[in-house]
């Protein structure tokens, strides 16, 4: 599953780490949401989605 | 100063500790106290008290630690010990095989004196749980290496 993360987090200036801070994930976590290599669960996308203030489909694409 | 995360995770970390070791003791301490110093009668009973010992700090561990993995690490976790130990189930059926050829005449051979019906049993389960915690941890390792 495609994802726009990197670019939103870059658009913040936060870092992996800060990111999994907010998220309360791993960093690793959040390194393989963005590459693509995990696809992250429901709850967790919602969270994504509030932290960022856009919808699921905005940031995720399933293709 | 300590968070409150912090400090529930001591306070969890110290009820294992400290019940493991209430466990032990006071069950070692009232089983001598009835069985005075009979050693044969008492053993399984101290058995009995040890496991429930381990069990009670891997209980109290396991909820410690798994409420505060991230939902990645969880999925890592159970992917690597369902095919992790899937896997050593399969991979050890032939060494079992290869144990009872000639009647399990090789084993035998290998224990000597030692081998009792209760120390196969042993072996057999240990050498199971061994093989499912090893082979676990390499799919673990697999796991992480392809989600990196």
């Amino acid at each position: 599953m495609k994802n726009r993360l990197r670019a939103l987090r870059a658009e913040r200036g936060w870092s992996q780490a800060e990111l999994a801070e907010r998220l309360d994930v791993a960093r690793q976590s959040v390194n393989a949401i963005e590459t693509g290599k995990y696809d992250p669960s429901l709850p967790l996308a919602f969270k994504i989605a509030r932290l960022f203030g856009r919808s699921i489909e905005a940031i995720f694409e399933d293709r | 100063m300590p968070s409150r995360r912090q400090v529930a995770f001591i306070g969890s970390v110290a009820v294992a500790v400290v019940g493991a070791v209430v466990i032990w003791f006071g069950a070692a301490a009232i089983i001598l106290a009835v069985l005075g110093h009979d050693v044969q009668a008492a053993a399984p009973w101290l058995a009995l008290a040890k496991f429930a010992s381990l069990a009670w700090a891997a209980a109290v561990g396991w909820m410690i630690t798994w409420p505060r993995l991230d939902e990645m690490e969880r999925e890592a976790r159970k992917f690597s010990w369902f095919i992790g130990s899937t896997a050593a189930i399969l991979m050890t059926a032939p060494i079992m095989l290869l144990w009872l050829v000639n009647g399990g005449a090789f084993l035998a051979q290998l224990m000597g004196h030692r081998g009792t019906p209760g120390v196969y049993f042993a072996l057999g389960w240990v050498g199971l749980v061994f093989a499912q915690l090893l082979s676990s941890m390499v799919a673990r390792a697999g796991w992480w290496a392809a989600k990196r």
